[in-house]
């Protein structure tokens, strides 16, 4: 099964896999979403697994709870390319983390978002986590969900709270942090969340590059 | 922020014993106007030449993110200054994480300003070939960072339609990576696609496109041979 909730019994994890972690408060909401490190084979729900991630900050060896995962079957080739994606990434977010706020180079929406010098050079990549887990498989050639924001459910600010329990309340009252996030304005926002991902990744037919991207559902927040 | 941002380059432009790490990494994500941006090159760049060697790994990271700082901001004709970084004559060797944020920059620099002519930094081309030929070796570029490294400095020699990328092509037929070879390909065909929606010359386009092309040439039976 390419997307699956973890139940009583453990479930096998391969490199780069994804990994989802639940919000506490709602249940089966994946607030967080990482691609699984080497070294883990099998995971039991809640056990904390080794991810690259963007936490934030962007990490390598950093850890997070399991309690879903999926899976698009990927080759050994596949894995290199996306281990390419996040050596050409980490070194930009090791030097962000050493700054200050510690939330500087994340983003909400876009789910990816280049900051731009006055000529065009893009000076670095500010990543949402899902944001992160979609462009390193792309890199990879591989393409299972759709974040065209045209296209996408929106997403009512309460639902965004429940989506990141690490932010404190008071910093999404802050208009300045919340334009910096995508998030202007009231809302809704087209916003990509980690339980799209592993919806997508269930319809996801593993062997078959060519499908076309799942489109996400409103609802999809939620992946029972 | 611009009067924050004043604030921490003066206190960048301070005497101090220590490499300011955090506020070159401060700096990085600080919005700034033009002027500070002239104002905080020079320093950025005798941060780079001091600190590009450092046995320090935080102070590497640095580093990084003051190239990246400097290249980002660095007017595109004046791009070639940057091969002093790559240089190793009379160093023991340049960092790999400090080559890799150069040639990511340079490549940067190059897919948002197409170069009207060819080869017009055969220096800083020579030097970007040179790292591409050592890690395209089977046993050097599955490890660490080489293959990120080696990938960029061909993304960089590419944009910048250098035909140094000429002395790479056969290495990277002969290399059994088909991986590498597919991943150069799907960047660079957003290269080209990014190039005809901002109405690029043809000229430059089509170098770009021809390479792609001469990736795709790779003989089937090579990917299946162990290299030599």
């Amino acid at each position: 099964m390419p997307a699956q909730r973890i139940g009583s019994g453990s479930v096998a994890l391969a490199q780069y896999d994804l990994v989802g972690s639940d919000s506490r408060s709602v249940v089966n909401f994946p607030c967080h979403a990482g691609l699984a490190e080497p070294g883990t084979n099998a995971v039991s729900r809640g056990e904390r697994v080794t991810v690259a991630h963007m936490g934030p900050p962007l990490s390598v060896g950093g850890n997070m709870a399991a309690d879903a995962v999926g899976t698009v079957g990927l080759t050994a080739d596949e894995a290199k390319q996306i281990g390419v994606f996040i050596d050409e990434h980490i070194n930009e977010h090791r030097a962000h983390t050493m700054a200050t706020p510690a939330y500087a180079s994340y983003v909400v929406r876009p789910r990816a978002r280049p900051e731009l010098a006055a000529d065009g050079t893009t000076k670095y990549f500010r990543f949402s986590c899902v944001g992160f887990a979609i462009e390193a498989y792309r890199d990879a050639g591989i393409d299972f969900v759709v974040t065209d924001e045209h296209r996408l459910p929106t997403v009512p600010l309460d639902c965004l709270i429940k989506a990141y329990p690490a932010i404190p309340l008071s910093n999404w009252g802050r208009l300045n942090t919340r334009y910096n996030w995508g998030c202007d304005g009231p809302g809704p926002w087209p916003t990509m969340l980690p339980g799209y991902l592993f919806h997508a990744l269930d319809h996801f037919v593993i062997g078959d590059r060519a499908a076309p991207p799942y489109l996400p559902q409103l609802g999809d927040e939620i992946f029972p | 922020m611009p009067e924050k941002s004043k604030n921490l380059i003066s206190e960048f432009d301070k005497p101090r014993d220590a490499a300011p790490v955090a506020l070159i990494c401060d700096l990085e994500l600080a919005n700034l106007d033009q002027p500070q941006h002239a104002a905080l090159g020079p320093l950025l760049w005798q941060y780079i030449r001091v600190h590009r060697d450092s046995n320090d790994p935080a102070v590497l990271i640095a580093a990084g993110s003051a190239i990246r700082q400097y290249i980002a901001a660095l007017d595109v004709d004046k791009i070639g200054s940057v091969t002093e970084i790559l240089i190793t004559e009379g160093r023991v060797g340049v960092p790999l994480e400090i080559e890799l944020e150069t040639a990511k920059m340079v490549f940067r620099k190059f897919s948002a300003n197409p170069p009207a002519v060819r080869n017009s930094e055969p220096q800083l081309a020579k030097e970007l070939a040179a790292r591409a030929a050592a890690y395209l070796d089977e046993h050097v570029l599955r490890r660490g960072q080489f293959a990120a490294a080696a990938m960029l400095a061909i993304q960089a020699m590419v944009t910048m339609r250098s035909d140094s990328i000429n002395d790479i092509l056969p290495r990277l037929h002969a290399s059994h990576f088909s991986w590498f070879r597919g991943q150069l390909r799907r960047r660079l065909e957003k290269v080209v696609t990014a190039w005809r929606r901002r109405d690029v010359p043809e000229d430059a386009i089509a170098d770009v496109a021809n390479f792609i092309n001469q990736l795709k040439a790779d003989p089937v039976e090579k990917l299946c041979q162990p290299s030599a």
